[in-house]
């Protein structure tokens, strides 16, 4: 079979934009049970063509053959998503489901294969939907048959997708109120490597490797971290500290090898792992030697060390980055570092504009006169503050019996009475920036701090 | 063991414990404990994870109240003990490492424990022995390591404690409690050099360890050598101290006597003020004065002033010197802050009366 596929192999490398040839080749070459090849063929067409429907199902079988049912189940819902009416993705959304232990919504996937399609009838498929569950008929509005699966909304990721922590965010760069410093080393640092590879290939600047952010709790790293996905219309994963748990718990290599597929699948995409450090712990200080397979395959995801993380943008955030294993920041991994400071004055007036929409408001109320009185204070800090506000402001429409709006100086007042919550954290940042500063890595801390002038020694 | 209800999460919050996320395992433990509000594990958990936020108050009745429930497990009488020892009550951290002790007298870590609580209530032979019976258990037991070099070196035995962490450096040449130990046995022994390379190392990898910094700044201040003799000085004085028992006291009584001593001091002060006519012109007390500075008490307060006036001048230069600088702390940046004021004002008086005699 190998033999008979290679003349066509030569064909398409003479001309890869033969999409009917690549579209039959994958089939082939699934049904030849040569799986990754396959799937390098349908990822290869896909960057060209990536809405054709057959060679995302061809992917889509080549993931699940490969036993990647994570990523299957992603392309399959995505392209159900788009073309409900496709009986051979309901059919292979089906095996899909059967193969997750979902048996009831596998016979209905697989009944609604059948009513598009009666063709497609799979015996041992049949068989095995029989014995894994007895059929259960849901009454249809016209009264017989299978209902079939609805159809989501299309900009919404399907359910599984949204388990695994898929999104695309409807937000970018301009929904982040200020911090344009941050923004702009965004930019420099992984936007526009993946948007003018070649650019930066000929200045012989690499355009791998991840951002790791850092900074005080409650200052916006998440928020920045799913701007960016939305500023290059990537879809976006984000991975917190509970399924970070989920994976030192349970099947942790595997877990984390499937949601670096996923990212592939879906590039362009930012895979985001939000508090790093539990998943990047240092292994010196590590008391379980086990944790440390988990961290030895993740620096191997991280270098593409298995398939090419082209097209994935990698971020992490962290409260302690010097808590990180160092093997993590050597180049191709977490080698650009940025801090996120707390939001600078127009960042406090828009975070405050957004906390007091909808709430009544008495006529003067500047939010840029109290961000201007709110140095130092976090998103979350600022929250307290409206809340501490509008609780003046409660006890004051008590006392008259009459519902009063929020004035100036009920947020000034608030504003005395707030704490920056970024202070302790600082003050240990400071430490380790002034007595473990290998390599100026946290110059910034300095530099914000004032400890240190801009590019100064 | 812990009902199976709970493993699940348990395991998790293991592993935050392991990972040192303590506010997040403390929000587990507490839903875990919402379920279950005796479990006497899961509220010794509570007890370390507001211990290691530098919470002991709140640690201390959490970890009572788990004693409550199972008051012959000695790892909660442990915790108990560290927390004590954290809110700087020492009587109360030996009761519960003692208690530790008896229920687990196999345990090196309990010994080590108990140590370290000795040494902070200024006992160092106790100590020592602690020390050295947990070394017969485990050789290579971190804490009661320290204990050891840090009892010998309150003991005036500097030499011997002095090269007790080379092993373990060998084994690890960054190990930062071994480095910080072996910094401070050099202090002790006057190898300044060797403490300042040590502590420094040691700092690099533990950058917020106060302890640490602070026995750097000595050791930078130890390299000028009027700030060597100020040293002996004080090390034969704490000895002296020691020897009297006034260490083993209660905190309380030792703050009581301490205000007391300063008294004389107040005196000293208003007599010299007065001496000078600050006040007035009484120029009597002035004899009385200068009797007061012949007696062993002036000749204390004198020193103590003089040590004063010396510490405030070596942080001064270490304020000057790049190298040092960013090692002092807000304390002693304020310290030297009040002694430039000072000799600014003396500078201020001294040019008026020069400039009284001119014109």
């Amino acid at each position: 079979m190998s033999a008979d596929l290679q003349p066509l192999l030569d064909a398409l490398q003479f001309s890869p934009d033969n999409l009917p040839l690549r579209q039959h080749l994958a089939r082939q070459l699934n049904a030849a049970g040569r799986h990754q090849e396959a799937e390098t063929l349908c990822r290869e067409g896909l960057r060209q063509h990536p809405t054709d429907d057959a060679l995302r199902l061809s992917l889509a079988d080549a993931y699940f053959a490969s036993n990647k049912h994570s990523a299957a189940f992603v392309v399959v819902e995505e392209l159900l998503d788009q073309h409900p009416d496709n009986a051979a993705a309901h059919l292979l959304h089906a095996r899909l489901l059967l193969a997750a232990g979902q048996a009831a919504e596998a016979r209905e996937a697989y009944a609604h294969a059948l009513e598009i399609n009666p063709g497609l009838a799979d015996r041992d498929l049949g068989q095995a939907l029989e014995a894994a569950a007895p059929a259960k008929r849901v009454p249809t509005p016209a009264g017989g048959g299978y209902r079939p699966a609805p159809a989501p909304d299309e900009d919404e990721p399907s359910a599984q997708a949204k388990l695994l922590g898929l999104e695309r965010p409807k937000i970018n760069f301009s929904d982040v109120g200020g911090m344009e410093a941050v923004k702009d080393e965004i930019r420099l640092k992984i936007i526009h490597p993946l948007q003018f590879p070649d650019l930066y290939k000929a200045y012989g600047k690499a355009s791998g490797g991840g951002l790791l952010l850092y900074g005080p709790p409650g200052c916006g790293k998440t928020h920045l971290a799913r701007a960016t996905a939305g500023e290059v219309q990537a879809s976006f994963i984000s991975v917190g500290i509970a399924e970070i748990l989920d994976m030192w718990l349970g099947n942790s290599e595997k877990n984390l090898h499937q949601l670096f597929e996923l990212a592939r699948s879906q590039a362009p995409c930012v895979l985001f792992f939000d508090e790093v450090d539990a998943l990047a712990a240092n292994r010196h200080d590590l008391r379980q030697s086990a944790g440390r397979t988990v961290i030895n395959q993740f620096l191997e995801e991280l270098d593409g060390a298995t398939r090419s993380n082209e097209g994935v943008l990698i971020m992490a955030a962290t409260n302690a980055p010097w808590h990180l294993d160092p093997a993590f920041r050597r180049p191709g991994r977490f080698d650009r570092i940025t801090l996120v400071t707390p939001p600078d004055e127009p960042a406090r007036a828009a975070i405050l504009e957004i906390l007091l929409r909808g709430k009544p408001l008495a006529p003067g109320v500047s939010t840029a006169a109290v961000a201007a009185r709110t140095a130092g204070l976090s998103g979350a800090d600022l929250m307290a503050l409206v809340d501490g506000a509008v609780d003046v402001c409660l006890r004051a429409s008590m006392r008259s019996g009459r519902p009063l709006p929020i004035e100036q100086s009920h947020l000034l007042d608030a504003a005395k009475l707030v704490k920056p919550s970024t202070k302790e954290w600082f003050a240990t940042a400071r430490n380790y920036a002034l007595y473990s500063n290998e390599g100026g890595l946290y110059d910034d801390i300095l530099v914000y701090l004032g400890v240190k002038k801009p590019g100064g020694a | 063991m812990l009902p199976d209800a709970l493993a699940p999460e348990t395991r998790r919050i293991e592993l935050l414990l392991n990972l040192q996320h303590y506010a997040e395992a403390e929000q587990l433990i507490r839903i875990a404990l919402a379920q279950q509000p005796t479990h006497a594990v899961m509220l010794g958990w509570l007890g370390v994870c507001l211990l290691n936020q530098h919470r002991p108050a709140e640690a201390i009745p959490i970890l009572q109240r788990a004693i409550g429930h199972a008051p012959l497990n000695p790892q909660l009488h442990g915790w108990l003990a560290e927390s004590y020892s954290a809110a700087k009550d020492f009587f109360a951290a030996e009761a519960a490492s003692r208690e530790a002790l008896r229920l687990a007298p196999e345990q090196a870590d309990f010994h080590g424990l108990a140590g370290m609580v000795l040494l902070r209530k200024h006992r160092p032979k106790q100590a020592l022995r602690a020390a050295r019976t947990g070394l017969c258990l485990d050789p290579a037991h971190k804490q009661c390591l320290t204990v050891q070099a840090r009892a010998l070196a309150d003991l005036g035995q500097t030499n011997v404690s002095a090269p007790l962490f080379a092993p373990v450096l060998v084994d690890d040449p960054l190990d930062a409690f071994a480095h910080a130990n072996q910094g401070f046995n050099y202090l002790d022994a006057g190898n300044f050099r060797a403490a300042q390379l040590h502590l420094h190392t040691a700092l690099q990898q533990q950058p917020d360890n106060a302890q640490i910094r602070a026995g750097l700044v000595e050791a930078l201040k130890n390299s000028f050598w009027y700030y060597r003799l100020l040293w002996q000085g004080g090390r034969w004085v704490t000895r002296l101290v020691r020897r009297t028992g006034f260490f083993a006291l209660e905190a309380d009584t030792r703050k009581i006597i301490a205000y007391v001593l300063q008294i004389p001091l107040l005196f000293f002060v208003w007599g010299w003020a007065f001496a000078h006519g600050f006040f007035s012109n009484i120029g009597y007390l002035s004899i009385g004065f200068r009797l007061l500075l012949l007696t062993p008490l002036g000749v204390i307060i004198i020193l103590t002033l003089a040590g004063a006036l010396l510490q405030s001048i070596t942080l001064t230069l270490l304020r000057c010197n790049p190298q040092a600088r960013p090692y002092l702390s807000s304390k002693e940046i304020l310290a030297s802050n009040c002694f430039l004021a000072g000799l600014g004002v003396l500078a201020v008086s001294a040019s008026a009366r020069f400039a009284g005699l001119l014109f």
